[in-house]
């Protein structure tokens, strides 16, 4: 019985948690297959570890993120030849003129993206394309709430100028 | 001091998350709009970008190979067990449900955003639960007031008023919830989901004093405003209380958050956490102070091993479920949850019977702190032991006679095991117990605990009293009821044990009184309670709340 609790609960956490997750990895490989795979190897890492960061986090969800974050990293170093901006399209197959346009404007913001430096790709993420909030935010990225309002107006400004074709 | 563009960055952020245009933003703004007209162009684009969801076929396997893998674990754990000839509880839990746990509690911590939203949501519709005393309403489509007998569920453009008496909760679908005082009206002006994403909710505001609770867990920041005669009070995240006087003068308290203030010239002026305002015309005299020092605090603790709640002597409560719904219902008051326990703390606490409710999440025994503060100086503290029971939980009461000198007045008046609902009015709706989750789980699957409700004495009682008892009070389910009382019986009697606690609780230094309780054998036996002679059994409440979904010593309505 405690042992079919256990897997239910864990199934619990997972719907719960696994779009979010997802995207954010996603946000960061462009790849839906690699996304997939790491997903799957953060939520295998949290049922492993979470007797060990017990208490050193603010929320699960903030935890999670890290595991996400540094899952990330790990693979996209580990593969770089392999992960290439792939630039899918996140609504799926762009089958109207709008969804396409909506592509299109994802696929330069992906790139833009990709050119940032980690810490503001990691809020431009997590803040706008996650909606998290910036307690949050802060509890992902070990910053205080004033460097983290700081962090995203440079984030902001630099991918202004990314997207309109300058530098930082 | 001009304001700094990073604060009005982020807060022009917040507006078009939650709808606004960026022109909208810079309107507001207009000597900032060659700096904010770039990052929120930039910010715009990032927002429309569509969301992305992982495969039905990569979500079901991966879970599938996911929980294959925990259940192999957990077999291999329980093996383990088995093994071994005088098993140690402490010892042998589990890994995994130690690890279950921490993952329960981490999940109904704020910011958590799961990812659908539950078919049978009714945005337009509300919750009106009486506490204690009157309550009126006024339909949108009548002209007279009727008397309100049970709580039920209202139409948006219902308005709501209590009598000088009367105590009232208003529940809105996201699970926010606004408290009335006595003489107070409210409207409630809008509620809606829009897109099945964005919380809206604006409460009308007329008279007397409401305490706002906003439940800020979904992915989209809520807006949810108050509209006094004077301005309008939007919350973002916050805890606040409203009190509004007869010429429309608006006081704001906000305990946790932030609360923006928008008055009809469209002035703006964010008021933080901890901090007060008061606007007698408009905002431009209006400065945000500091709120003053609390003189008192009542303060509740609780180790991981369960959950609690407690009920004011008006009937709101405030505190945790098993299922992970929050709530906030009375005034001043503030509750955290995290992996190494829970919190509670009302600040400023009314006079009267205050009733805790503790569930619990595993077999172990659960510790209660109860800490009363006075001018920075803790003058009473009880740390009671309690067993965890099967199907029950324990319903501790605390009298606060008289707060202005808590040193000489509170004390425990009773302890006792409480089956089925749990005194404290609170609706469950869809929307917040999705994003809630379940610590349900965990009590369902572990709670295998055999420990009989009750608490043995092992010295002489100085203070005898009347027990919690469930079978001598009366209580009126509320027709929107849905949870039903457990198939265990009501436990009407229980003996209780004190191993060190003083005849008189008396001013510092702290006489620190531990109540150790064993887990019982026997069934009913005499009922001993620690109530001090001179404090008054907690009867006079349930007489007046037996038309009431509230009381302080029954179980009652859950919904």
């Amino acid at each position: 019985m405690a042992i079919e609790g256990d897997a239910e609960a864990f199934g619990v956490l997972y719907n719960t948690f696994v779009n979010q997750i997802f995207r954010y990895v996603f946000y960061q490989v462009n790849d839906r297959m690699k996304a997939e795979d790491i997903t799957q190897e953060v939520f295998i890492k949290s049922w492993k570890s979470i007797q060990t960061c017990r208490g050193k986090e603010d929320t699960f969800s903030a935890w999670l993120y890290r595991i996400a974050h540094n899952q990330t990293v790990d693979t996209v170093r580990k593969n770089k030849p392999e992960i290439s901006l792939e630039l899918i399209d996140p609504v799926g197959s762009a089958n109207t003129e709008t969804e396409a346009e909506k592509a299109q404007e994802w696929q330069k913001t992906a790139a833009a993206l990709k050119t940032l430096p980690e810490p503001q790709r990691q809020l431009i993420i997590l803040k706008f394309l996650e909606g998290a909030e910036n307690d949050e935010i802060g509890a992902v990225m070990g910053k205080r709430q004033g460097a983290i309002r700081a962090l995203q107006m440079r984030a902001l400004d630099n991918l202004r100028k990314k997207l309109s074709g300058g530098t930082e | 001091m001009a304001e700094k563009i990073e604060i009005i960055l982020e807060k022009c952020l917040a507006r078009l998350k939650a709808g606004d245009t960026v022109e909208d933003c810079l309107r507001q703004y207009p000597e900032r709009r060659a700096e904010l007209e770039p990052l929120l162009s930039a910010a715009a684009k990032l927002y429309s970008i569509p969301g992305i969801s992982v495969s039905e076929d990569f979500r079901r396997e991966s879970r599938d190979r996911l929980l294959a893998g925990i259940q192999n674990e957990a077999k291999s754990v329980a093996t383990r067990r088995f093994r071994l000839t005088k098993p140690n509880f402490r010892i042998l839990v589990p890994a995994a449900m130690v690890a279950l746990l921490a993952l329960l509690f981490w999940l109904v911590s704020p910011g958590l955003t799961p990812a659908s939203i539950p078919a049978q949501i009714n945005p337009d519709k509300f919750s009106l639960s009486i506490l204690s005393g009157e309550v009126e309403t006024l339909a949108a489509n009548s002209t007279s007031w009727q008397t309100v007998n049970d709580s039920g569920d209202l139409s948006t453009g219902t308005k709501v008023r209590t009598t000088d008496g009367g105590h009232a909760v208003i529940t809105f679908f996201d699970g926010s919830t606004a408290t009335l005082d006595p003489g107070t009206e409210v409207t409630v002006a809008e509620s809606s989901f829009v897109n099945e994403q964005s919380v809206h909710i604006v409460l009308k505001q007329l008279s007397g004093e409401t305490w706002n609770n906003v439940i800020g867990t979904g992915t989209q920041q809520p807006y949810y405003a108050v509209q006094t005669p004077l301005v309008t009070l939007v919350a973002q995240g916050t805890s606040f209380s409203s009190e509004v006087d007869t010429t429309g003068a608006t006081s704001l308290l906000v305990i946790k958050g932030t609360v923006t203030v928008i008055d009809k010239q469209n002035n703006e002026v964010s008021v933080a956490q901890d901090h007060q305002l008061n606007i007698q015309n408009t905002l431009a005299a209006a400065v945000p102070e500091n709120i003053p020092t609390v003189k008192s605090e009542l303060s509740l603790s609780l180790g991981p091993d369960g959950v609690c709640s407690v009920s004011d002597p008006t009937g709101a409560s405030t505190g945790y479920l098993l299922n992970g719904i929050s709530f906030n219902q009375i005034p001043n008051s503030s509750a955290a949850l995290s992996i190494n326990g829970q919190s509670i703390q009302i600040e400023t606490p009314v006079s009267g019977v205050y009733t805790i409710t503790v569930r619990s999440t595993i077999p172990e025994d659960m510790v209660l702190a109860i800490q009363l503060i006075q001018n920075n100086q803790t003058v009473y503290q009880q740390n009671v032991t309690l067993p965890a029971v099967t199907g029950s939980d324990w319903a501790v009461l605390l009298d606060l006679s008289n707060p202005a000198n808590i040193a000489q007045n509170a004390d425990i008046v009773s302890f006792a095991p409480v089956t089925g609902k749990i005194p404290a009015t609170v609706v469950q709706m869809p929307l917040a117990i999705q994003r809630a989750t379940a610590i349900a789980v965990i009590k369902t699957t572990t709670n295998t605990g055999s420990a009989a409700a009750g608490i043995t004495k092992t010295t002489p009682a100085t203070n005898t009293g009347p027990a919690v008892s469930a079978a001598t009070t009366t209580t009126k389910p509320s027709p929107a009821e849905t949870v039903p009382p457990t198939a265990v019986p009501p436990v009407t009697s229980a003996t209780g044990t004190m191993t060190t606690k003083p005849p008189v609780v008396t001013v510092p230094p702290i006489a620190v009184t531990t109540i150790t309780t064993t887990p019982a054998t026997t069934t009913t036996t005499t009922t001993t309670t620690t109530a001090p002679s001179a404090v008054t059994p907690p009867t006079a409440k349930t007489t007046t709340t037996t038309t009431t979904k509230s009381t302080s010593s029954v179980p009652n309505a859950v919904k």
